[in-house]
């Protein structure tokens, strides 16, 4: 083997982490022997962090950065005793300005309220899941290719959002105001409970599990609301725009948000769906036979997409291809 | 959504990804984040000409991990030591891949390499596998797979050093 080969490779295992105590000495002598090297390896570097696929978490940072700056706000203000006279002086001047500002929202009523109907959403792309703290207490989870809307107006008082895609909801309990969640297919309204929404525009059916409370689901304007028990859920046709409530595991439906892949005698399609948004693939497939399996299964998300494959190819009767870019293409294998 | 909401949503992810080039603990890079953002905030930085916040941007994440690595240099002095030559290797004028947002360029030349290079980068890069794992799935020598992938990041950083290669991909990505 030539010498160009050898380092070649001890670069490859150097940045993948798996060089040994006798690589690490080789790839020490060999770029620290000319400026060279070193340019060389700092640019293969630079290609292989920059190819890293990580997820653009920078929503929930924009969020952390204002929480932790008004943390950070209120301590620098305690031990500045220096500031506290000027801060006195400021505060009157506040008083004053608000007052001013107060009296004339009071006089301008709904033009102040109106003006502030800014769009705020939350969107996770596919093969990620996040979290959103909504200003009333309410935690709600996102899993992969969802999204969260509300006017600029969500206060302690007006609690409504619109999702689409899947959601887990911790409500924070307020008897008075109801939380509404809309969904293209029905409105479902809660005072203060946990329970998991699935309404993917993609998909043939839309669905509600409750953990834990009670909700009303609104299906048509103008019907009485369809209330469901915890352990329950409602199952949407929406080719047939008709609705079954039955018992479920609620534990599984909603397994996804700690990160596991839990699913119990889904069928085909669906799982394919949901193994497209959960790892960001493409899978396509062909034969009818699918169509009509149903699937159990249990994977944590450390598993990669191949595993999971491999998994699936070891139960039934299927074998599978990359066709491309994180594409894959799923085939019926005659026993 | 305000200039500076903005500002922030373009550029954390990029910013973020550079700082972990230099730092490997993740909260430590959000930690130097929060405090560059926390300047730009208090000192209306937002409001500078794009070009220039930009350079101001990368160049403090830069200072930041430098400062960062002199206060543990005095724990761990061999690490440190390489780091400041990495960081000063960008410092000298050199940018990073990153710093010049060509990112989406990566992925497309990535469809672009010849087969058996293409799928061992995917399956190391974003798949997560370690060599070994490439090995027993392709079923090749695992020295195969160190070179493969060796080759696909040389022929990786050619490609992205001739920016006309780019614009003729993207045309032909756009026009489908």
């Amino acid at each position: 083997m030539n010498q160009k080969t050898n380092i070649e490779q001890l670069i490859a295992r150097h940045l993948n982490g798996e060089s040994t105590s006798a690589d690490r000495e080789t790839f020490k002598i060999w770029l620290e022997s000319s400026e060279e090297n070193r340019k060389l390896f700092y640019q293969i570097k630079d290609t292989w962090d920059a190819s890293k696929k990580e997820q653009d978490n920078s929503k929930d940072a924009l969020l952390r950065f204002y929480k932790r700056q008004a943390y950070q706000n209120n301590s620098v203000g305690k031990t500045l005793s220096l500031w506290k006279t000027i801060a006195g002086v400021a505060a009157v001047i506040a008083v004053v300005f608000f007052s001013a500002f107060l009296l004339n929202m009071l006089t301008r009523g709904e033009d102040v309220t109106g003006s502030k109907t800014e769009l705020v959403s939350f969107k996770v792309p596919m093969g990620s899941r996040s979290q959103v703290n909504l200003p009333d207490g309410t935690n709600v989870v996102l899993n992969s290719g969802s999204e969260l809307k509300y006017k600029g107006v969500f206060t302690n008082k007006n609690r409504e959002v619109s999702l689409s895609g899947e959601a887990f909801f911790k409500v924070k309990s307020d008897k008075e105001h109801p939380f509404i969640v809309r969904t293209s297919d029905f409105d479902v309204e809660v005072t203060g409970t946990q329970f998991n929404i699935c309404s993917y525009a993609d998909d043939s059916f839309s669905k509600v599990s409750l953990l834990e409370g009670k909700v009303r689901i609104q299906l048509e304007k103008e019907k009485p609301a369809v209330g469901i028990a915890p352990g329950q859920q409602l199952y949407l046709n929406r080719e047939e725009q008709k609705y079954s409530v039955s018992e479920s595991d609620v534990e599984i439906e909603s397994s996804w948000k700690g990160g596991e892949f839990r699913f119990k005698e889904i069928a085909f399609p669906e799982l394919i769906k949901r193994l497209e948004r959960w790892y960001d693939v493409r899978l396509t497939y062909t034969a009818p036979q699918l169509e009509e399996m149903l699937y159990s299964g249990n994977f944590r998300n450390q598993e990669s997409i191949w595993q999971v494959l491999d998994a699936l190819k070891l139960t039934t009767p299927i074998d599978y291809k990359k066709t491309g870019f994180r594409e894959f293409e799923i085939r019926y294998k005659v026993k | 959504m305000t200039d500076f909401d903005q500002i922030f949503q373009s550029y954390y992810h990029s910013l973020f990804l550079y700082g972990k080039k230099f730092i490997n603990n993740e909260n430590d890079v959000y930690d130097i984040l929060q405090e560059i953002f926390m300047v730009v905030w208090e000192n209306k930085k937002y409001k500078l000409e794009d070009a220039h916040l930009k350079s101001y941007l990368f160049n403090s994440v830069r200072n930041s991990c430098l400062n960062y690595h002199r206060h543990r240099a005095v724990v761990n002095k061999h690490k440190g030591y390489e780091v400041f030559k990495e960081l000063n290797f960008y410092k000298s004028g050199e940018k990073s891949l990153i710093e010049k947002e060509d990112l989406n360029n990566i992925y497309e030349a990535i469809s672009l390499l010849k087969e058996d290079y293409k799928e061992v980068i995917e399956l190391s890069r974003f798949e997560g596998l370690k060599n070994k794992e490439i090995a027993e799935k392709l079923n090749i020598p695992l020295r195969t797979v160190e070179t493969r992938l060796f080759r696909a990041l040389s022929a990786l950083k050619k490609m992205l050093t001739q920016r006309q290669i780019f614009i003729l991909v993207n045309m032909i990505f756009e026009s489908d």
